[in-house]
């Protein structure tokens, strides 16, 4: 089986997002209330009201990298006098808005009414939304995420789930809806479901060889940002999750003659999977996975899933604010990891360094240091950029990566 | 008068007091002056470290200079009279670096202090965020208190807030002479980055001398610059700037003015004292609930001092001030101000030919504009 043959799952999540899209056109198209959000804004709490579409920027630019079209939507926004050193999602996203949606995969997004950014993962996003808060002429509201250290305190959570109140009442006045907390609380509960799903794909890493690919989970991570709370992603993930299994058991694996286990930190270079995946495969070596899909769904400091517990749901969506590696720091990323590592039997670890994301990137040198002493895990730092394909060098990458399997050669002798 | 970036002369200054390193420009410095420590603002740091062999163990290049030398000096041997390192979610680089800094003077048997609080992102009058600010600034003090063994003291306070509002003042009327031409901005960057370094006792004293020394006011055909950035440039471009005709006569350089522009009235209460400052100190790229105010207040500056053109000091990997940087100079522009954008990276001190070549062209630029617009006055004048 080769690595870049759709699996039944891959086809559904294509006809998925297809229908995600042009849905949320259709909607917006009849009036329905957009709202353009930060990827960590909790959708959930848009369940609540009777139509509102929310679309991803941040998605919407990883679409663009993936299919191709990424320098060229960087480069309207550079025209525009957007340096080169800010982040590539963004860049991608306001040559696309700069351009009308021209050269989108998907046209652009829908006009939005009101745009909704946090500063969790970084706080970039809310200068970056500044931008569209200008050029569009539209409110903008911020939700402020206070970093941790250590596990998220009481005091923050209730601060944010304040903000949640204040971000209801703002929708409500301006979209004429009025909020129903029971819609949230299902919504949370299908979020909930398709997390568990979730969770059990990504435990078919642990098989040898492994079930999976990091990669896999890369392409499969859209809908949960794009279709959260929803049944339809439940359903997808509990098909994601069996298809996988039924694969396993019928000894279908991405790369059967796996050697190396490896594991992935930081986000995903969107415009290399194909190529990356084929060439780890073709060195028998397999990303079996990801910080950056391991979180999903966790708190911060573990990759085990958080569980909602039936309580305030608004409270339940808070406590997940830093979870995405971003929010939290050294030690908690470094917790997580090193469990992982060891569930896992991880040969050797890759630190994706990306000019793109600062946040993600400033503690992976002494990630590295203390996996590699304290583990005996040998790691190798590579130069990538997430979404901006002009930033990367396929070769130099590969040299490392290559030293890397050599590495654990070594050890193994 | 010291001039200079001069952290062997801290332990001079330290005299029996517990130094804590603060980044980046809004430390509350009144609380731990209060609290009979010496806060030091960590700017200017490129002048002392040309290259950051220790930092580079533990952070990427593509991190900004500050944060690359704040890292540098705090594993340095200069470190050895830190006792704390205060920082706040100023930026997605600076809230990582404490853990960063520690844990890797950790690894040398080195301990500090580490404070934090969080700022919030939002404006002031949103949700509860003046209630959460109050409880982080009130941990702040408890912490201090429990790591000092001191109990904070109002009266103390009050006599802290004194100090630092006179420092503010004078560096305001020094602002002002040096609009005038009376000294150079050079000397001016000097004197106030120098000046982070030391006591504000010594701050004033310093501050007092450099005033005193002005020359009187002199006509000046010299083109009126404003400089906006978050550091000032490199003195060798700062030289090549007031060689090429220009004054610069105002600035919303982090360092400079926006670090010493606001003082909030006089206050016992150390959380309404700060929730003042918070709320309304100069606007910055970085402390997003006051970036809108930021707009607003340059134009204003720019008009109060009646400038000719603007230069945009980018700090190379700041990307707060680059998402800005094209409003703000499409703005001036439309304006009529011209503007000139210098990319100024890590090690950028002496290569200061490209900077020389781009600063005179638009100096050059600035003098033809004005030719032409006088050659058109004239040549409308008999019609």
């Amino acid at each position: 089986m080769k690595t870049h043959e759709k699996t039944s799952a891959g086809k559904e999540l294509t006809q998925l997002m297809i229908k995600s899209y042009l849905g949320d056109f259709e909607k917006a198209q009849n009036g329905a209330f957009v709202v353009w959000i930060a990827i960590m804004v909790p959708a959930e709490i848009f369940s609540g009201f009777d139509t509102i579409v929310y679309s991803i920027p941040e998605s919407h630019a990883a679409m663009n990298a993936g299919k191709g079209v990424g320098p060229l939507q960087c480069e309207k926004a550079e025209n525009r006098g957007y340096s080169m050193d800010l982040c590539s999602y963004a860049r991608i996203d306001m040559g696309s808005v700069f351009d009308q949606g021209k050269d989108s995969p998907v046209g652009g997004l829908p006009k939005p009414d009101l745009l909704i950014s946090n500063n969790n993962n970084c706080s970039l996003l809310v200068k970056w939304f500044e931008v569209y808060q200008r050029e569009l002429n539209i409110p903008h509201f911020i939700i402020d995420v206070p970093f941790c250290y250590a596990s998220q305190s009481k005091k923050n959570l209730n601060y944010i789930v304040k903000q949640y109140w204040e971000m209801i009442r703002l929708i409500e006045t301006m979209s004429g809806q009025t909020f129903h907390m029971e819609k949230v609380e299902e919504a949370v509960r299908w979020t909930g479901e398709a997390l568990k799903h979730w969770k059990h794909f990504l435990s078919h890493a642990n098989h040898r060889p492994s079930g999976i690919t990091a990669f896999d989970t890369f392409v499969q991570m859209a809908p949960f940002l794009t279709m959260r709370g929803t049944k339809e992603l439940a359903d997808h993930y509990a098909f994601l999750a069996h298809d996988t299994q039924q694969r396993v058991e019928k000894k279908i694996f991405p790369v059967p003659e796996e050697k190396y286990r490896l594991f992935w930190d930081n986000i995903a270079p969107w415009h290399q999977l194909k190529n990356m995946s084929r060439r780890m495969a073709s060195m028998n070596a397999n990303i079996v996975g990801a910080t950056y899909t391991s979180c999903i769904g966790a708190v911060e400091g573990t990759f085990q899933r958080y569980e909602y517990d039936d309580s305030d749901p608004l409270c339940s969506l808070a406590r997940s604010m830093n979870s995405t590696v971003c929010p939290s720091g050294l030690t908690l990323r470094t917790r997580a990891m090193k469990d992982a590592i060891k569930d896992l039997g991880i040969d050797g670890v890759v630190f994706a360094s990306n000019r793109s994301c600062k946040p993600y990137s400033l503690t992976q040198m002494d990630q590295a240091k203390m996996i590699a002493t304290s583990m005996d895990v040998p790691t190798v730092m590579i130069d990538v950029d997430h979404a901006d394909v002009r930033n990367y060098n396929e070769e130099n990458v590969f040299i490392r990566i290559g030293a890397l399997l050599e590495k654990v050669d070594e050890g193994r002798r | 008068m010291n001039k200079i970036v001069n952290p062997h002369a801290l332990k001079y200054f330290k005299n029996n007091k517990k130094l804590i390193a603060c980044s980046p420009l809004y430390p509350p410095v009144e609380l731990f002056h209060a609290m009979g420590c010496l806060p030091v603002t960590l700017w200017g740091l490129r002048e002392i470290f040309h290259s950051t062999p220790f930092s580079d163990q533990h952070v990427q290049n593509y991190a900004c200079s500050v944060a690359r030398h704040l890292t540098e000096f705090m594993l340095s041997e200069h470190a050895c009279l830190v006792d704390g390192l205060f920082m706040y979610n100023a930026c997605d680089t600076l809230r990582n670096l404490p853990e960063i800094i520690v844990s890797a003077a950790e690894t040398t048997g080195r301990t500090m202090y580490l404070f934090q609080m969080h700022i919030p992102a939002i404006p002031f009058n949103e949700t509860n965020s003046i209630p959460f600010f109050r409880e982080e600034m009130s941990a702040l003090i408890h912490q201090l208190e429990s790591a000092l063994k001191k109990t904070f003291d109002p009266d103390t306070f009050m006599n802290s807030i004194h100090l630092y509002r006179t420092m503010r003042v004078l560096a305001k009327k020094f602002e002002t002479i040096v609009a005038q031409g009376r000294i150079s901005f050079q000397t001016f960057s000097e004197i106030l980055m120098a000046n982070h370094w030391l006591p504000v006792e010594k701050q004033i004293d310093h501050l007092k001398q450099a005033i005193d020394k002005a020359l009187p006011a002199a006509n000046t055909k010299n083109k009126r610059l404003w400089m906006t950035g978050i550091l000032p440039p490199p003195s060798s471009v700062i030289n090549v700037i007031e060689s090429s005709d220009f004054t610069i006569v105002g600035n919303d350089i982090a360092a400079l003015k926006r670090s010493y522009d606001y003082t909030p009235k006089s206050q016992k209460d150390p959380l309404i004292f700060y929730t003042d400052f918070y709320q309304n100190h100069f606007p910055c790229s970085t402390l997003l609930n006051t970036s809108e105010k930021r707009l607003e207040t340059m134009l204003a500056n720019v008009d109060h001092r009646q400038v000719d053109a603007v230069i945009f000091v980018g700090e190379k990997f700041c990307e707060h001030e680059y998402f800005e940087f094209p409003y703000i100079e499409k703005i001036f522009r439309s304006k009529g101000i011209p503007c000139l954008t210098l990319d100024i990276s890590i090690d950028d001190f002496d290569n200061i030919g490209p900077f020389k070549t781009r600063i005179e062209a638009f100096s050059e630029m600035l003098e033809s504009n004005t030719r032409e617009s006088n050659i058109n006055i004239n040549i409308k004048a008999p019609l």
